[in-house]
Formats: C-alpha cells, structure tokens, sequence
C-alpha cells in the first residue's frame, strides 16, 4: 500500500442517515414513472398535429399547373391565324 | 414497487450516498444526489426488468457520477419538503464522526481535483471499480479513465506528499 492509499483510506464516507430511504420512497411514491402506461398521451391528443401535417402533404402534393399556351399569338406569328379562326373560331351557322 | 425499490437500496444505498459524499464532500449534497439517482432509477424501472444487478449499479453510478459532476444539476429541487420531519435514529453527524485533520485535508485536495479526474478517483479508491468498470461507468474508454486517474494522483501526491515528491526530485 503506498503512502497515497494510507491517505485515501483514512478519508471514510459517513454513513447514510436513517432517514433517507424512507425519504426517497416517499418523493417515489409522487413520481411519476417516465414510461408508465398511465403517463403516455392518448393517441387523439397528438390529432391537431396530425391533421396539420395531412394539410400540409395536400398542399405540397398538388401539381403545378403548367402555364396556358397562347395558341392566338402562335398562329398569328406563323401565319396561321386564318386556319386557327377557322378551327376554333365560331361555326358559320352559329354566327349566323 | 416500493418493496423493490426498498431491496435496491438495501443493497445499493451505501455505495451511491458513499460515492456522491467522495465526490462532492457534503453530507446533504450527497444525500440529494443519492435521492435523485434512485428516483430516476424508478421513472425508468418498467425498462429495467431484465437486467442484472451488475448493470443496475453500473448505471446507478454513472447517473450519480453524472449528477455529481454537472453543476446546474446540483441545483435541482430539494425533496425534503414532500416528506415530514421525523427524528433521525441515526447519531448526529458532528457526534457521530470526528474526522480527523488528515482526512480533512484529503476531502479537500480530492475536492480540488477537477471532476472527471475527482470521478475517476473516486470510483477506483472508494468504490474499488476496475480501470474497465471505471471507464463503463464513465462511458469512456479504458485508456482515457487511466489517464485521469494518474493525473489525479500525481496532483493528490504533490499537494498531500509534498515533502515526499519534493525529496525524489
């Protein structure tokens, strides 16, 4: 034993006062244990994020519309605006 | 629970109270920290039914360990108000031990330490852990729980055998 150990072994803990196990059963007895059955949340109190996050998924789900052609504007430019009337333009029969 | 609870400390009380007395050098400090350590034991006892002993008081030692070394914990709620004063059977302290100026003065020197080193002291003069149980409680590595146990004693022997390391200089 070196003269360390000598030291050190003089230097004992004192014994636990009588008083302490009672004391720590007792602050026990109002804990609450962390993943006790009766502590976890029911599954209904987690609803509001759960409907939060559907609207969320919907939201971000949705396509993009892809932006509209304008058919007019190509036809005038390439010289078709007369077959583009003829085609999409209003029957004879109904202007008439 | 409580019976179990009870048995626990039966067996395991002293040394926790005894390594948080080591570490902190306070008899109430160590009192509370030995409380806190057996009150989360409990929260978390539904998870500890299959393990042995050995691993209960590996991690009842790291907690206490880990409670003793950080210092916002030390600040955490007192219990005593949940329980009503009786009259402690046990002697007082100041009767019951009269600690002697050498012991004093290696609490303090122990105290000076820093912590992990103080911890890695602790657990191998007091509570008579292997390098390897040491390190597990420590949750570090065999080789880094050596170092910090040397480094704790080279400093205890400078301060508590200066005479001694001064003459083999």
């Amino acid at each position: 034993m070196t003269d360390l150990d000598t030291l050190l072994d003089q230097n004992t803990a004192p014994t636990v006062r009588g008083s302490l196990p009672a004391r720590i059963l007792a602050a026990a007895e109002t804990a609450q244990p962390a993943n006790d059955v009766s502590s976890r949340r029911p599954w209904w109190s987690l609803g509001g994020i759960a409907a939060m996050a559907i609207m969320a998924t919907i939201f971000f789900i949705q396509p993009t519309p892809e932006p509209t052609t304008d058919w007019v504007q190509i036809a005038d430019g390439s010289g078709f605006t007369e077959l583009y009337e003829w085609v999409e333009g209003p029957d004879e029969g109904e202007a008439s | 629970m409580s019976a179990a609870l009870s048995t626990l400390m039966d067996r395991h009380l002293n040394r926790i109270h005894g390594l948080a007395w080591n570490m902190t050098g306070d008899r109430s400090q160590a009192e509370d920290i030995a409380q806190e350590t057996f009150l989360r034991f409990w929260q978390a006892a539904p998870g500890w039914k299959e393990a042995g002993d050995a691993t209960i008081l590996t991690w009842l030692r790291r907690v206490a360990t880990r409670l003793c070394i950080d210092e916002k914990r030390r600040m955490r709620p007192v219990y005593t108000d949940l329980v009503p004063e009786k009259t402690d059977p046990a002697p007082r302290a100041d009767i019951e031990i009269v600690r002697s100026e050498t012991a004093e003065r290696v609490q303090s020197a122990i105290l000076d330490l820093p912590e992990r080193q103080r911890a890695a002291l602790v657990l191998s003069y007091y509570q008579h852990l292997s390098q390897k149980d040491g390190a597990a409680v420590m949750r570090i590595k065999e080789k880094a729980f050596e170092s910090l146990l040397s480094r704790a004693k080279a400093t205890l022997k400078l301060n508590l055998l200066p005479e001694k390391e001064s003459l083999r200089q």
